[in-house]
């Protein structure tokens, strides 16, 4: 044990200079390599959002099942595509790409675009159910899309502190982070 | 308890000094900061909790598997479920690691090369596998000879073993061996001494003074949840008084650590140190005058004069202080709590899943709570009441399965014998072609060869049979002997219909609902396999049912007909049910059998929390209808055995996370073995160090353990917590198979043993080999290796 | 206010260790294996601590006791993290900031109770085995410090649940995976400022102790001696 700890305290130093060094160099790669831009996403299928949202006057939970009720929001699935989309309801091609997916049953995963970090806790039902928030707030106007965005306007915290102390939600680290 | 910081930090700190110092932390950062660190998204989904029977040991837990999605993250006890409680073991925590086990068996496996290794084994089709083992059985029956199939299979609580059984009785084989080990010698003890057969409940949480003359109930109780609940109970509940607890035992174990007095005493003197106990509480008159007056025989007659002139003349305090190191102010002590307790419970010397105590013991203690008036009295020994499902309608066996069953069983246990099973005269047997050639050995839930005391006669023996079929998840040490190795689903995969094992009082049947919606493995239940090969022989006529789950909900609609007990539920429900039935009535708040299914499937299980003490035409059994104190045993145990001279005695237990020989194959147990030691990972042999001093052993130093057959390689730990002239080994590692994480980590201590036997009972005895014992070269480190 | 406090009952306490694979399943604990359990480096949030007592030679008596985060008042960790990676929350959970944390452990130095444990590798889980991981939980990466956060999760889950349903928390909605496994019923949970709160309770018996508390970090686990119960409940 007393070896152990006389052997310690020149490796901690040693620790410090190191972490130093190598937080800077960290700094430098991020921002060098693009660490912190937003990154793009391939969809299966181009969904028009502004089609369903407006035009048929869809709302958000038709698809997104899940926002209501869990912490996720949930993206749609053959399933929930098929209540409409078995046959052609239009003459796009991406739809016709859909209709023949759904037939030959193969499967429809959507991709994220908004991922929180894994050491972030968030729940869609405490923030749209009880907090009232509407989701344009963190999503923008992705309603008026008519072809899915490669990449969308990165989330910060700031955005969460933010909302947080203007609505006099605690910003404490265990709010969120775990 | 008072804990100082100085001794504090000494002792926390050396599991923490690797954790918190030295290393490389340069490398670190960097890594930190590098692709490789990617986090990790475990996949979301809708929540949903699944009731279900944890099957990770017989005890028979109400669980409650959290999905989300299609995947299982949590295993919890059902809050309602009598033997859990809403509580759950290491074991049943960590059986999501087991479904998830990256080398759990995915299709069936054919061995094509020498059987012992996984590499021997070709993937499979179901169909294939059928194919072969229903053809082989067809010819077997052309041949009349129906009594060659062979079943080893684990103690008959869920319904895979019920199909199982079925099978081979439609068969025509006599040949269903069970594989019990842990509980033959209490179940025995009852036995001859109430006549009735069935494993004794104590009622712990009942008592407020607990001799344990070495019972490890707190690690490897049968039903290892309700008895910790139990225990909780005892030590502090809101109105009874705190219970007491002494370990008399030649080991500090786990449970001993819990006790407040722990009495080291002499290997093998558990039977000698209870009839001192006995032999006190008579001659001072403490005992039960009306239960021995009143309900006994054999007390003040029969052989040797009865047992009052047998403690007298063979039982002095003094020669049972002389020989189990106990002195007699304290066995006086013992006696004279023991008796003036209110609710005392003596507990026989139960080690393990795999390691049957002696009879002796069990007999010796059975005894002695008898004369301080504990037969099924609350805190006492009680007998589980038959879980009321009607025996499934009689299959009508045709004349060659007739002529089958009436042949002798080929392990030699007759409707007579001591045991219900004996997988050593099996191993024989199979070698010898007497009294007869075995053709087939199914092999289901269990693992005979890992827990043989003859474990290389048994491998040799497995060689001699033509077709051995084996039923495992991950491929246990019996599997990589088998010709096919049949892939069974997981238990939060499968559909089941379990009972508690006998050491909980009340009846109760457990329902399980396949936890995850879809298997991860083309797997198939044992029961499926067998309802498939009964189709493929054309014996419908003894198993209907289409699939394990239509026969649960057949089993349902039998319990429903029992017209008793209830739906699990609260404390306020069962007292409620209690004293309905108390009263004479049934309420049951369900009232067909498809309503008690649907219920079954929510709540998780029925019950019976109705006990009737001191129903003596149900608990005394015997000719006589009286306890019998079975003179002519107590006059054998006075003679006593020779024990052997030379080398150590050898002392083996099991500890809850590798108990019964499974739980190795999970890293989480693996790193948990015994929390009083550093030993992970590996097989440790306790030595008292006066012991280790004289045989020049240093702590932590590779041993050599002898036998006389036979040598393993363990660590020595030198510890004040084994009496000297002894050492102490856990049984549970040292595995053939078992995945990744068990195959040939640490040593088996079994197979030190020679097939030795307790000679009245004929039941393997693991008490009585002695050792050699000396810190060996490094040459010397493969364990097991034959000498 | 509330003060989250567990109560460990040493008298019902078995040593089984459910408690502690509970919290490793729980919180996404990587398995270690073999060599990383020989070095120490195994990571539990909970463990069960020995201490033999008794002078040498005669018979020792062994005690194991339960040893999660003490979820200190004053505790000594969050002072000497020079990133401000932990922190005590106003319902006095030591939380544990994994994205901030940089690994240079001078939090597992100040622990007193050394119940803090440092990630020497990447977790591995060979497939299938990630398919077990919960989602509540974060899989945290090598080179941080984790430790026990009485299962937070939970209690922003046992929140939502309340407030979805209209109602205050209750005592007992919010329990940590080991206090809900524990066979024996060892371990309680709740809070301590609640007076009729089954930990404020027990925290007030005659066998309450906290461990090391001469130095004042004012641990929140709370134990309770073996011994007559003498009215604690």
């Amino acid at each position: 044990m007393t070896n152990v700890d006389r052997d310690g305290a020149p490796d901690r130093r040693l620790a410090i200079a190191v972490f130093a060094v190598c937080f800077c160099a960290a700094a430098a790669i991020g921002f060098v390599t693009g660490e912190f831009r937003p990154q793009s996403v391939d969809q299966p299928i181009a969904f028009n959002h502004k089609k369903h949202v407006v035009d048929n006057q869809l709302g958000c939970s038709t698809c997104h099942t899940s926002y209501e009720s869990e912490t996720f929001a949930g993206l749609p699935d053959a399933d929930i595509c098929s209540t409409c989309h078995s046959e052609p309801q239009g003459k796009s091609a991406e739809e016709a790409k859909l209709v023949r997916m759904i037939k030959e049953q193969r499967p429809l995963v959507f991709n994220s675009l908004f991922r929180e970090p894994s050491h972030i806790f968030y729940s869609h039902r405490r923030h749209v159910v009880k907090a009232q928030i509407r989701c344009e707030r963190c999503h923008g106007n992705f309603a008026m899309t008519t072809s899915p965005p490669r990449s969308v306007r990165r989330l910060k915290m700031a955005d969460c502190i933010g909302c947080h102390e203007e609505q006099n939600v605690s910003v404490e680290c265990t709010t969120c982070h775990r | 308890m008072k804990i100082a910081r100085r001794e504090f930090i000494g002792l926390v700190a050396g599991a923490a000094a690797g954790a918190a110092l030295g290393g490389s932390s340069g490398r670190l950062f960097s890594d930190a900061l590098s692709s490789s660190n990617q986090p990790i998204y475990p996949p979301r989904g809708p929540e949903q909790f699944i009731l279900s029977v944890c099957r990770a040991c017989p005890g028979g837990c109400g669980i409650r598997a959290r999905r989300i999605g299609n995947r299982i993250v949590k295993v919890e006890g059902n809050p309602l479920h009598p033997i859990s409680g809403g509580r759950l073991c290491t074991k049943g925590q960590a059986a999501i690691q087991a479904l998830y086990h990256p080398d759990r068996l995915r299709v069936p496996m054919r061995r094509v090369g020498p059987r012992g290794s996984l590499t021997s084994f070709r993937a499979a089709t179901w169909n294939a596998a059928a194919a072969q083992i229903a053809s082989r059985l067809r010819s077997i029956r052309d041949e009349q000879r129906p009594e060659s199939v062979v079943l080893i299979r684990g103690a008959d609580r869920d319904i895979n073993t019920r199909v199982a059984r079925r099978f081979l009785e439609a068969f025509g084989s006599p040949n269903d061996i069970p594989f019990d080990r842990g509980s033959e010698a209490g179940a025995l003890a009852l036995y001859l001494t109430q006549g009735v057969r069935a494993t004794p409940a104590p009622d712990i949480r009942g008592a407020d003074y607990i001799l344990s003359l070495g019972s490890e109930f707190l690690e490897v109780s049968p039903a290892p949840v309700f008895a910790s609940r139990a225990y909780g109970d005892f030590r502090q509940t809101r109105t009874a008084r705190r219970g007491k607890l002494v370990q008399v035992d030649p080991r500090l174990s786990i449970t001993a650590a819990s006790a407040d007095e722990w009495i080291p005493i002499r290997p093998l003197t558990h039977a000698l140190f209870a009839f001192g106990v006995a032999a006190a509480i008579v001659e001072e008159g403490l005992y039960n005058r009306e239960f021995v007056s009143e309900r006994s025989i054999g007390f003040e007659e029969g052989a040797g004069g009865g047992l009052r002139a047998i403690l007298q003349q063979h039982f002095s305090l003094e020669r049972v202080a002389a020989e189990s190191g106990v002195s007699v102010n304290i066995i006086l002590r013992i006696a004279r709590e023991l008796a003036g307790a209110r609710k005392g419970l003596v507990l026989p010397p139960q080690k393990g899943p795999l390691l049957g105590g002696h009879l002796y013991d069990h007999l010796a203690v059975h005894i002695l709570n008898a004369l301080i008036g504990n037969v099924d009295q609350s805190g006492g020994v009680l007998i589980a009441d038959d879980v009321p499902i009607a025996a499934w309608p009689d299959g009508g066996l045709d004349p060659v399965a007739t002529a089958g069953r009436r042949r002798p069983r080929i392990d030699g246990v007759g409707p007579d014998s001591m045991l219900s099973g004996d997988i050593e005269q099996l191993a024989r047997a199979l070698t010898t072609g007497q009294p007869y050639q075995a053709e087939v050995l199914f092999v289901v839930d269990a693992d005979p060869l890992y827990a043989t005391t003859m474990h290389g006669q048994f491998a040799a023996a497995l060689d001699r049979v033509p077709l051995v079929v084996a039923f495992s998840t991950i491929p246990n040490d019996t599997a990589l002997y088998a010709d096919w190795i049949l892939p069974e689903p997981h238990f939060l995969e499968s559909w089941n219909v379990q009972t508690a094992p006998a050491s909980v009082a009340f009846p109760t049947v457990s329902v399980a609902s396949p936890a995850l919606a879809k298997p991860l493995y083309d797997t198939r239940a044992a029961g499926d396999v067998f309802l498939d090969l009964g189709r493929r022989l054309g014996l419908e006529h003894a198993m209907p049912w289409q699939d394990v789950e239509s026969l649960s909900h057949a089993e349902v609609g039998r319990l429903f007909e029992a017209r008793r007990g209830a739906i699990v539920g609260t404390q306020f429900d069962a007292a409620w049910v209690r004293m309905m039935e108390g009263a004479g009535w049934w309420a049951p708040g369900y009232s067909s059998a498809d309503e008690l299914w649907k219920r079954l499937i929510e709540s998780g299980g029925w019950w019976d929390p109705f006990y009737d003490h001191g129903d003596w035409s149900r608990v005394l059994r015997t000719p006589s209808g009286r306890f019998d104190f079975r003179p002519d045993v107590a006059s054998k145990i006075a003679e006593g055995s020779p024990i052997a001279e030379g080398g150590l005695s050898l002392i083996l237990f099991e500890p809850l996370p590798i108990a019964g020989g499974t739980g190795a194959e999970l890293p989480f147990l693996q790193a948990l073995l015994d929390p009083g030691y550093d030993e992970k990972w590996e097989t440790w042999g306790e030595i008292n160090p006066e012991t280790a001093r004289a045989l020049h052993v240093r702590n932590g130093a590779l041993i050599r353990v002898a036998s006389a057959h036979q040598a393993i390689v363990v660590r020595a730990r030198i510890t004040e917590r084994i009496v000297p002239g002894a050492i102490a080994i856990p049984v549970g590692l040292g595995r053939e198979g078992g995945g990744r994480w068990a195959e040939n980590i640490g040593a088996n201590p079994l197979r030190l043993l020679d097939g030795a036997r307790e000679p009245f009972s004929s039941l393997p005895d693991f008490g009585s080999a002695r050792v050699l014992v000396s810190e060996t070269t490094p040459s010397d480190q493969y364990a097991g290796k034959r000498i | 206010m509330t003060r989250w406090a567990m109560v460990i009952d040493l008298d019902r306490c078995t040593a089984c260790q459910a408690c502690v694979v509970a919290c490793q399943v729980e919180n996404n604990i990587p398995p270690a294996d073999q060599s990383d359990s020989a070095r120490g480096r195994g990571i539990s949030w909970i463990r069960l601590a020995p201490f033999y007592e008794g002078e040498h030679g005669t018979r020792p008596e062994l005690r194991l006791v339960p040893l999660p985060c003490m979820h200190c008042e004053h505790p000594p960790c969050t002072r000497v993290c020079p990133v401000g990676a932990t922190m005590i929350d106003h319902e006095g959970i030591v939380g544990q900031n994994y994205a901030r944390c940089i690994g240079c452990r001078y939090c597992t130095t100040a622990c007193p109770y050394t119940v803090r444990r440092f990630n020497w590798k990447l977790p591995e889980w060979p497939a299938p085995m990630e398919e077990g991981l919960s989602p509540d939980v974060s899989v945290r990466p090598r080179g941080v410090v984790e430790k026990c956060t009485f299962c937070h999760h939970r209690l922003q889950v046992a929140r939502d649940k309340a407030r979805m349903e209209g109602r205050p928390l209750r005592d007992g909605d919010y329990l940590p995976a080991c206090v809900e496994s524990c066979p024996a019923e060892a371990m309680f949970f709740g809070d301590l400022d609640d007076r009729r709160s089954i930990v404020a309770r027990l925290a007030a018996g005659p066998r309450a102790f906290r461990l090391l508390e001469e130095l004042g970090t004012k641990p929140k686990v709370i134990y309770l001696s073996k011994g007559e119960s003498g009215g604690d409940v």
